[in-house]
């Protein structure tokens, strides 16, 4: 150990005059070790970390599907009477609680923030062992039906809008009309459960009475989504005797109280119970797995790098070696001599790459919530020490063994004789060959893969949208009060505030309208004569709407205010959808043709060119029905260079209707770009893992040939001298690399298809022609790289007298 | 006139470092005719080699003038200058700089295979074989230089400095690398390739050598002694 200590202290001194080597290394492994470990910590947090509430594997998520005669199971839903009644009469589980998530005004405050609000019984928080900053959790006080309103807000609530104020206890406030009385704030620890989607987190939870679906308490046919039933299961009940259990009681009350509705003649409903950890991994499991293999190859080719950056040190280490040797130095001390020196380098690009790592958790705290579960969880933890530790010690052993390998020990004495000319410290060519063949195999694999997944997100991000969003503003409104009042007398509102907003001088255009990116998936509507319902998306408009968006009609004409105020059974569809109808009834006109919402008959009076949707890959068919009355969605469009404040709108709502607040206010584009989220994700991931990839590649390419021609210095001069051209010399080091080359090439292939093979179903996507054309392209920036990984280190080599060469100089 | 094939008027060599000018030739002039047989001698650092390296087109002069048979090769490109090396010069290094991985033959054919246009396939065999049998290792011409005593590499190098056809030998320290009695073997070669017509010009530091060529050139400090 003494001796370690001396040698780290020897190796400290000697890197200090080898900057270049030394950052190289450093920056090398201290960028792809940091990669590593932010993706395994995170691996780490979502696979393998137990979740951060009391008995977390008898916590369970309950389901309901509800299935009719000929119809598709209704999954995922609950009447409002039928949740209670289970909530109320289970006995499988030792507490159970409800949620329900929204989205709501706060309207206390001066500038009435949108908040994410969940509606929560008592039980929740000591479910999910809940701390709390200040004050205290729902106590039964606030049970169901104790009309008691309060709130617990979180800490980013707390921290956000009162500015962490201590007598927080003493504030209120107000969504919907209720004002609710705080009683507790989060600890900034706690992290919510993801138990609904992925990120979302509450700004602020209310007492259950105040749910906004509580107007359903009777209504058996109501089924509604958004309920959540969780609950801790009792130690001694299976999960298959309390999904039955359960059934049987939700089953129960649901027959007794449907049989009579037309409806759900002959229904049934069972439930099905998940647990926790499943919700919360969802399918990020793969994604992870995806995003390690590809760290891992990067990490792979980075250390092929610096093996060869270390061999390449021990060769020009070999004089100092054989003095050691000369002195007394047995196989073993000069092992930990060149151990001392990689310790000491992987120790420093450990510490660099925890830096990295995390500034990757911020990035990802602030780009993946979406995405990954848990990702508040991410930290410095246990963990990830502990991999930082294992690595720099793996890897500067696997290193400090390589270069020792390399000293022929018997023939190291000779070295002080022969004046550095010889044998005894050289890396074998068959070494480098490997090096060559395993960096092109990875990089073959991970610039297709990579590059392949950027197309497809760059295409998504690219491709028109068919309409134009350019100063087109998206409006929301919210109501402060219960109950909302009915969609008539909204509707006055609304035409006020449409009257008010096209005064202003800033907007050329206003309407009544959801924005073109809502859009219902799964509508349904069948053609005369014709059973099978056709399934397309839909959206609810106003009139103007394709004006205001500059999205050109083909045929017909769009809605108009007598459409929308006459309730009018009118539609226009895309020109998709009319190509699609057309198959089906090729003599029929489709322009004031009609189709079918179950009985009702609509009328289709006007075909419009297609628009392309962020998240579909290709142009579907849609249909869009005139707004209906009392919908509180808004499109607005602004001259040119003019600006609308979200403020400005809520001056002129307050004096219209001061119980009317602004929710959201929203510019198309930027809208647009939200849903472009994943792509864009997608694309920075993937283009900045593809460009690694390359310098990387690039990097340890040259370094190897560098090497390699570092070693043929003499025959290279050799070759010049009897006459060899430059473009000889530079044939020969491309001709004695282009079989590794090529053989990592048809290795990186030979992976693919293994990929390909094994992954075929989720793969099935991605295989195109394109992908010929992507493996063209990888190709050619492979052989761009290796062509100047040989070229560049002979420059050195062209630029010098023959003579200065010959002399080994 | 025409038997000229080395002429050097005033040749200069200066190298340059940031703090430091070394004049390694000064104001050389001489001529080296068709069948001459020239020892440069001096002591070490003289400039002996920084003169056969400018001869050789290896470097190039700082100033003065150099026709190599006839042509002025004061100033060339790089890939014009690889092309004179490999048509009228022949080398042979002290250490051989053989290229381990290839046989002898190759090592051989390897100036015939950089001409403008190579020869073929026969006619190089031909040739090689000529220059073995001239050196007298017919028998050895599959082997790999590291198979061979240190003589027969130097004699392979004189075959491969042949095997061109070249106007003059540039010979660098001949036996430098070698025992005496194999030394007096090559030189022993060199003299019979002088007879049979062959110019060459020979850097040695060793007097008994030196004597065996036909004209002598002795440098001191860069000049001409």
């Amino acid at each position: 150990m003494n001796n370690l200590l001396i040698q780290i202290k020897f190796a400290w001194h000697n890197l200090k005059k080898k900057p270049s080597f030394v950052s190289s290394v450093i920056i090398t492994m201290g960028l792809t070790l940091g990669a590593l470990l932010c993706v395994l910590t995170l691996a780490y947090v979502i696979l393998f970390k137990p979740l951060p509430y009391p008995d977390a594997e008898r916590l369970f998520r309950v389901d309901s599907t509800v299935n009719v005669e000929q119809r598709k199971p209704l999954e995922g839903l609950y009447s409002y009477p039928g949740l209670m009644g289970l909530y109320q009469r289970q006995d499988v589980f030792s507490t159970s609680a409800v949620v329900i998530n929204s989205n709501d005004v706060e309207s206390s405050l001066a500038h009435t923030p949108a908040m994410k609000v969940s509606f929560a019984m008592p039980e929740f928080f000591p479910m999910m062992g809940a701390r709390y900053a200040i004050g205290r959790g729902f106590e039964q006080t606030e049970a169901i039906d104790s009309f008691n309103p309060v709130t617990v807000i979180s800490y980013k609530t707390w921290k956000n809008e009162f500015d962490l104020r201590q007598d927080i206890l003493s504030q209120s406030v107000t969504f919907s009309g209720v004002t609710y009385r705080i009683i507790g704030v989060l600890a900034e620890s706690f992290a919510e459960p993801a138990i609904s989607y992925i990120g979302y987190e509450s700004d602020a939870w209310l007492t259950w009475d105040y749910n906004f679906r509580r107007d359903l308490r009777d209504n058996w046919a109501a089924l509604i989504s958004g309920y959540i039933l969780v609950g801790k299961l009792q130690p001694s009940i299976s999960h298959q005797q309390a999904e039955q259990k359960l059934s049987m009681l939700l089953n129960e009350t649901w027959q007794q109280n449907t049989t009579s509705h037309p409806h759900f003649k002959n229904s049934q409903t069972s439930v099905t119970l998940t647990s926790l950890k499943d919700i919360i991994l969802s399918d990020s499991q793969s994604m992870i797995y995806l995003l390690l293999i590809g760290i891992v190859g990067l990490v792979v080719i980075a250390c092929a790098n610096v093996t060869n950056l270390f061999m390449s040190r021990t060769a020009e280490k070999k004089q100092q070696l054989a003095i050691f040797a000369a002195l007394g130095a047995k196989k073993s001390h000069l092992f930990t001599t060149l151990f001392a020196e990689s310790l000491l380098l992987m120790s420093l690009s450990i510490m660099l790459a925890m830096g990295i790592a995390l500034g990757g958790f911020e990035l990802i705290h602030r780009f993946f919530t979406a995405i990954f579960p848990r990702v508040t969880e991410l930290s410095l933890n246990g963990f990830m020490l502990i991999a930082a530790i294992v690595i720099a010690l793996s890897l500067a052993f696997i290193f400090a063994r390589i270069s020792s390998n390399m000293i022929n020990y018997r023939a190291l004495n000779t070295a002080l004789q022969s004046g550095g000319k010889g044998t005894q410290v050289q890396v074998s060519k068959r070494v480098r060959q490997i090096l060559i063949v395993s960096q092109v195999a990875i990089a073959t694999v991970l610039i297709l893969v990579n590059t392949s997944l950027f197309r497809e997100a760059a295409i998504t991000m690219t491709q028109p949208l068919g309409f134009n969003t350019e100063n087109s503003y998206s409006l929301g409104l919210s109501y402060s009060g219960r109950p909302r009042p009915p969609a008539e007398q909204v509707q006055p509102i609304i035409n006020e505030l449409i009257n008010q907003l096209a005064e202003q001088p800033e907007v050329q255009m206003a309407t009544q309208s959801n924005p073109p990116f809502n859009a219902r998936e799964d509508a349904t509507f069948t053609l005369v004569g014709h059973e099978d319902p056709i399934v397309t998306s839909a959206n609810m408009i106003g009139n103007d709407y394709f004006s205001l968006l500059e999205q050109p009609l083909l045929q017909g004409r769009e809605f108009t205010k007598t459409d929308l105020q006459a309730k009018a059974q009118v539609v226009v569809i895309n020109a998709e959808l009319a190509a699609q109808i057309s198959a089906i009834n090729p003599n029929t006109e489709v322009l004031n043709s009609q189709i079918y919402f179950g009985k009702i008959p609509i009328t289709i009076i006007g075909i419009v060119q297609n628009a392309q949707l962020p998240w579909h890959k290709t142009v579907q068919g849609k249909f869009n029905l005139p707004m209906r009355e009392g919908s509180t969605g808004f499109l607005i469009k602004l001259h040119p260079k003019q600006h609308l404040s979200r403020e400005r709108i809520g001056e002129l709502l307050k004096k219209i209707d001061p119980k009317w607040t602004v929710w959201d206010y929203v510019n198309l584009h930027d809208l647009h770009l939200q849903y472009l989220f994943p792509q864009i994700i997608m694309a920075s991931t993937t283009g900045a893992l593809a460009l690694l990839t390359l310098l990387l590649a690039a990097v340890g390419l040259y370094g190897i040939l560098s090497y390699s021609t570092q070693m043929r210095k003499t025959e290279i001069a050799t070759r010049l001298a009897i006459g060899a051209k430059r473009n000889a010399i530079f044939k020969l080091m491309v001709k004695d690399n282009v079989g590794a080359i090529s053989l990592g090439i048809i290795l990186g292939i030979i992976i693919l298809l293994g990929l390909f093979i094994g992954f075929s179903e989720v793969l099935q996507e991605y295989l195109s022609y394109y992908l010929i054309l992507m493996f063209a392209i990888t190709l050619a920036m492979i052989s761009i790289v290796a062509l100047g990984a040989a070229y560049l280190p002979l420059r050195q080599y062209f630029s010098k007298p023959i003579s200065t060469l010959l002399r080994g100089e | 006139m025409d038997n000229i094939k080395i002429s050097m008027k005033n040749i200069c060599k200066v190298f340059e470092t940031d703090e430091l000018e070394t004049h390694a030739l000064d104001q050389i002039n001489l001529s080296i005719t068709q069948g001459d047989y020239v020892a440069i001698s001096g002591p070490s650092g003289c400039g002996k080699s920084t003169l056969l390296s400018l001869m050789g087109l290896l470097d190039e002069a700082s100033s003065g003038e150099y026709l190599l048979d006839g042509i002025d090769v004061t100033k060339l490109s790089l890939d014009h200058a690889a092309e004179l090396r490999n048509q009228k010069i022949g080398f042979i290094f002290q250490s051989f700089n053989l290229i381990d991985e290839m046989t002898v033959f190759d090592n051989i054919a390897l100036p015939l295979s950089y001409h403008n246009k190579p020869p073929s396939k026969q006619a190089i065999t031909e040739r090689v074989n000529q220059c073995l049998a001239l050196v007298g290792l017919s028998n050895r011409s599959q082997h790999k230089p590291n198979q061979l005593s240190g003589g027969q590499q130097q004699r392979v190098a004189i075959a491969r400095a042949l095997v061109a056809n070249p106007s003059i030998l540039l010979v660098d320290e001949p036996t430098g690398n070698l025992d005496s009695k194999t030394g007096d073997q090559i030189m022993e070669v060199l003299a019979q390739l002088n007879e049979q017509g062959t110019t060459i010009c020979m850097v040695t530091h060793d007097p008994r050598y030196a004597a065996m060529a036909k004209s002598r050139i002795n440098l001191l400090d860069g000049k001409i002694s």
